[in-house]
């Protein structure tokens, strides 16, 4: 390989990996984005892990990808399509189901079937989330300022920050009531948020299902409801909340981001990883590759996660020992496992009618919030819960390129699953009892889901570790709890994208505003490096 | 009709501290007890662990100290108990332990760090909580000054605490030592008393309040509480204070969202235009107010203030006087705690989650001769199913006996948190009349709408420990409400 020296290298090409690149690239940078693997993505990929279908087999849906990186990257003119669907359901054991839908009227009525109080309430409850999302929209593209620094830029940004929740009421600030009610909101354990709410447990089954997704906190945790926030606050063509399938899977996504990094003059390096990031007097100036071959560059920046980074790609040496702890103290938990079935038909519900929009959608199995909170416990100790709560959906019922004509994709994930077992940790053996069980559960509740599986694919956190090289396969690269968000995100005064290494920076979802594919991280890091280059950041994304 | 400047509902300790500091003003002061003895909830306690001075100068008393050595011995099954000598706040000794060197270095590290936070928060307690958007420019310096002393700390320790308030204390602990004993003796000070598990956020800001109001993260006897009690009562005699006990407040009379009476079990009605209720939050609103006074967002937030209790209280009376095996019995005088380590204290946890008794629950005791008296967790407030005391005692036994061997049982009694809530009068029996977790502390305790001791109805204010800096026989709450009735009075 001819040796060229870039001005920014990227570690890993997943979804903010490349928007970092697609940024810097089109500020005229050169740039690379170096991926261990032969194809981009990291979780959000499509691949064909059966002849014939594509499974979106890490991340499955989309919401959350910023609007502003969307346009800034010219996602759709590389062929990203995201198609919204239009409901949800939670089934029960005892048959009933639960249907949500993104139509008001149909919701309304849905929740009525339960509880005529709750249906108001979900009124109230809709509002005060959208509000939230408001609240926190500026935030996530902010490089959150450092409250413990003097530096003018900090002072500035800390502000800035008190300016937005100062400001008198009329001029768009927050009143007294709503920064309580988002310090509570931020704070709370879902289970207590909602039941400020509501009283019909399938309601409330159904809506915590969000805040335990991938993280390693029980719905009775305080903090988990701050979770729910990250799954609402995203947006399909518009709507806040709303979520949708990206048509070709999770992959067209990173596939459409690789494009636009090509078209605009940016190398990928695949197929090539890193076992090294070359340092020298404290300057990060290149990497090298497994082959031994060294790739050089003025800056790096780092995709991995924050353990990954620090604690393999870099030396011991390199890092002051108080940074070194506090990456070792880094919380991020494998929580979740995911099957990914290819079906030679429609599963046919014992309870949602064929055809129903919420059919289309995120089906739970769930029977309350407490069996979850049960399913956590047993993650504390160690083990696969009997009763785990799974969220699965159909994505080739909208999206016909995931499958073969008339037959279908599943993505099934499942929370909570440890990575590590009490028992003695997972084998191959367990895997596969662990899938039986997922299976067993959702042929449970369907009358042909056991007759039309042609393939499943198990995951345990150990797979998704293994594949995409997220820690102990967490699919947020960090737990978001208080202690990981912020300026805390991913370590206290670190939390700039920048790292105790001159020139070598992190734009991973480590980073703030954490995990998800969003863009958010990616896209704030590329801000800062072309800050620290006297560049100009040319975006919607401001 | 009689007639009172000032009617004080509840005779508990901070109720009569309120009455103390007003009495003094010259005001004419009615204290109102339900229960034959004042001192409610401290009664609860024999002795506190600490009274600030800054109670001791405003009430300008002084406390006898009880005991001058205190020891807390954490028990461990296999009979190598650890037992700490504790002189003062800062002054910790390890006597003896199975932990390593290290593993002791890094406790004494520990605690260090959060006697450095504790103190830093401590500076916050002593004063009604600001608001965050009141525009008064009281408010705004306190909130200023609030931010200074966090940035006190330095660069360093600041990070630190903005990362650790939020963070649970199994995972602190985890990072930092091995020694089960050790992580489950500084995790039980961290949950005893909330719904809070080891690995539930917020634990360790739990455990940071608690240091900051008791100056010290173990509590222990060091004062009588009796004393507290007799001298705040001297204070109420001497300044003409009428205390009626055995009375129940049935209501409160309002008038256009104006305090104007109180009307007793007895039917007599009592004038007055300033009233502070001792009676926790939700039973102030709920039931002397009603629901008819307050507005339904108010009435709303009013529910869903958490007041679930988790603590039994048990009195064992053995026939010898106990002694705890392979234990010196010099360290009988102090505290002892089961909860052997995280996981054991998280399964007790999981347990009250689901309303459930634990057969395996944690305990915290003192010995007085023949008399065990012990505070057991988690056990959960019941609301619609009753305790089996026969279990709870039978689960208690199961675990002393491990260490009290050759002793026989003659009686016991035990106080379940829905006991506690009918003897008391709080809602769901809860230690610190609410959860301290951060969306009901400072200016958010109780609830918006209610935070600075005042209340939305004009002439009532709140002084249980429902309001800030919460729960513990601390004296604050009765302080700082009295000052400021006080003040809103001379600004009309």
């Amino acid at each position: 390989m001819p040796k060229t020296k870039y001005d920014v290298a990227i570690v890993g090409g997943g979804h903010n990996g490349l928007t970092t690149a697609c940024y810097l690239a089109k500020a005229g940078l050169k740039v690379a984005v170096i991926e261990r693997h032969s194809y981009v993505g990291g979780a959000a990929v499509s691949r064909e892990l059966h002849p014939g279908w594509t499974y979106s087999n890490c991340s499955y849906v989309c919401s959350l990808l910023r609007p502003e990186i969307f346009r800034d990257l010219e996602l759709s003119k590389y062929g990203l399509q995201i198609i919204p669907y239009e409901g949800s359901a939670t089934m029960l054991d005892d048959g009933r189901f639960y249907a949500h839908y993104s139509d008001h009227d149909l919701n309304y009525r849905s929740i009525a079937q339960f509880s005529k109080k709750d249906a108001e309430a979900y009124e109230r409850f809709g509002k005060d989330v959208m509000r939230q999302c408001k609240i926190i929209k500026p935030l996530l593209k902010m490089t959150p300022p450092d409250p413990t620094s003097f530096r003018p830029k900090d002072i500035m940004g800390l502000l800035e920050f008190a300016k937005y929740f100062a400001a008198k009421d009329e001029l768009g600030g927050l009143g007294e009531k709503e920064i309580y009610d988002t310090i509570r909101f931020w704070t709370m354990s879902v289970r207590d948020y909602l039941e400020e709410y509501f009283e019909s447990d399938i309601v409330k089954a159904h809506l915590a299902g969000s805040a335990i997704i991938g993280t390693a906190l029980g719905p009775y945790s305080p903090g988990s409801a701050y979770v729910l926030l990250h799954h609402y606050m995203g947006e399909v063509d518009g709507t806040v909340g709303a979520w949708g399938y990206s048509r070709g899977g999770m992959g067209s996504i990173t596939k459409a981001m690789a494009a636009s990094l090509k078209a605009n003059g940016g190398d990928i390096i695949a197929g090539s990883p890193v076992t090294k990031i070359l340092i020298k007097n404290n300057r990060s100036h290149g990497v090298v590759l497994e082959n031994g071959d060294e790739i050089f560059a003025d800056k790096l920046v780092s995709n991995l996660d924050v353990k990954r980074t620090f604690l393999k790609v870099v030396e011991k040496k390199e890092l002051p020992d108080d940074f070194y702890n506090a990456v070792k103290n880094f919380k991020i938990r494998g929580s979740s496992g995911k099957l990914n079935i290819a079906l030679d038909d429609l599963p046919i519900w014992k309870s949602i009618p064929e055809g129903d929009p919420a059919g289309t959608g995120d089906l739970h199995i769930t029977q309350s919030i407490e069996e979850m909170e049960g399913a956590y416990d047993d993650w504390k100790d160690g083990r696969w819960s009997q009763f785990p709560y799974v969220d699965m959906c159909i994505p080739s019922i909208n999206d016909p390129t995931m499958a073969p004509q008339g037959k279908h994709y599943m993505s099934v994930f499942v929370q909570y699953v440890p990575y590590n077992l009490a028992d003695g940790g997972w084998t191959e053996e367990k895997r596969l009892e662990f899938g039986k069980h997922v299976m067993g559960r959702i042929g449970s509740y369907s009358e042909n889901f056991n007759d039309i599986i042609k393939h499943a694919e198990i995951r345990t956190p150990k797979e998704l570790e293994k594949e995409v090289g997220l820690t102990e396969g967490n699919i947020f690269q960090g737990e978001l709890t208080m202690d990981q968000l912020m300026f805390n995100r991913p370590i206290p005064g670190y939390a700039q994208y920048k790292t105790p290494i001159k020139n070598l920076y992190m734009c991973g979802s480590s980073t703030h505003p954490g995990g998800g594919v969003m863009g958010a991280p990616g896209a704030n890091a590329a801000r800062e490096i072309l800050i620290d280059l006297k560049k100009q950041f040319n975006s919607h994304y401001i | 009709m009689r007639k009172f400047d000032i009617i004080i509902i509840g005779g508990g300790h901070n109720g009569l501290v309120a009455a103390s500091v007003l009495s003094k003003k010259g005001n004419k002061v009615l204290v109102i007890e339900k229960n034959e003895n004042l001192g409610g909830l401290s009664n609860y306690v024999n002795s506190l662990s600490y009274i600030s001075e800054e109670v001791l100068k405003e009430l300008n008393i002084k406390i006898e100290k009880d005991i001058n050595e205190n020891y807390v011995s954490a028990l461990s099954d296999d009979l190598n108990h650890t037992v700490l000598k504790i002189t003062g706040n800062k002054n910790i000794e390890i006597l003896q332990t199975n932990a390593s060197e290290s593993d002791q270095a890094n406790f004494f590290n520990l605690i260090n760090k959060y006697d450095l936070f504790a103190r830093t928060l401590r500076s916050f307690m002593f004063n009604k909580p600001p608001r965050v958007k009141s525009g008064s420019r009281s408010d705004i310096w306190q909130l200023f000054s609030m931010g200074f002393k966090v940035r006190l700390l330095g660069k360093k320790n600041m990070r630190e605490l903005l990362r650790v308030i939020g963070l649970n204390i199994a995972d602190d602990l985890e990072d930092n030592i091995n020694n089960n004993t050790l992580k489950g003796l500084i995790s039980s000070e961290a949950v005893i008393g909330t719904n809070l598990g080891a690995r539930s956020p917020g634990s360790i800001l739990n455990l940071l309040y608690n240091q900051a109001t008791n100056n010290s993260i173990f509590r222990i006897n060091k004062y009588n509480t009796n004393s507290f009690l007799n001298s705040i009562r001297e204070i109420c005699k001497k300044n003409n204070v009428e205390i009626e006990t055995n009375k129940k407040v049935e209501k409160i009379g309002i008038s256009n969202q104006n305090v104007n009476s109180v009307l007793l079990d007895t039917g007599e009605e009592i004038q007055t235009s300033l009233i502070i209720s001792n009676v926790d939050p939700k039973t102030t609103y709920l039931k002397l107010v009603g629901a008819a006074n307050l507005d339904t967002d108010f009435i709303r937030r009013t529910k869903n203030y958490r007041t679930k209790g988790t603590v039994a209280k048990i009195h064992i009376d053995f026939k010898n006087e106990i002694k705890i095996n392979n234990l010196d019995t010099k360290y009988l005088s102090g505290k002892f705690v089961y909860a052997p380590d995280i996981k054991y204290i998280e399964h007790a946890f999981n347990d009250n989650k689901y309303n459930k008794l634990s057969s395996n629950p944690c305990l915290e005791f003192y010995i007085n001769k023949n008399r065990l008296s012990a505070n057991v967790y988690f056990i959960p407030y019941l609301i619609s199913s009753s305790h089996d005391k026969t279990e709870i005692l039978s689960n208690v036994k199961m675990i002393l006996e491990k260490f009290i061997t050759e002793n026989q049982i003659l009686s016991s009694a035990i106080e379940t948190p829905n006991d506690i809530e009918d003897k008391y009068n709080i809602s769901g029996g809860h230690w610190s009349h609410g959860d301290m977790e951060i969306d009901q502390l400072l200016m958010m305790r109780p609830f918006y709408g209610s935070s600075q001791y005042s209340t939305p109805i004009n002439g009532l204010y709140l002084c249980s420990a429902g309001t800030h800096p919460g729960g513990g026989v601390t004296g604050i709450n009765g302080i700082n409400a009295a000052k400021q009735l006080l003040k809103d009075k001379r600004n009309g």
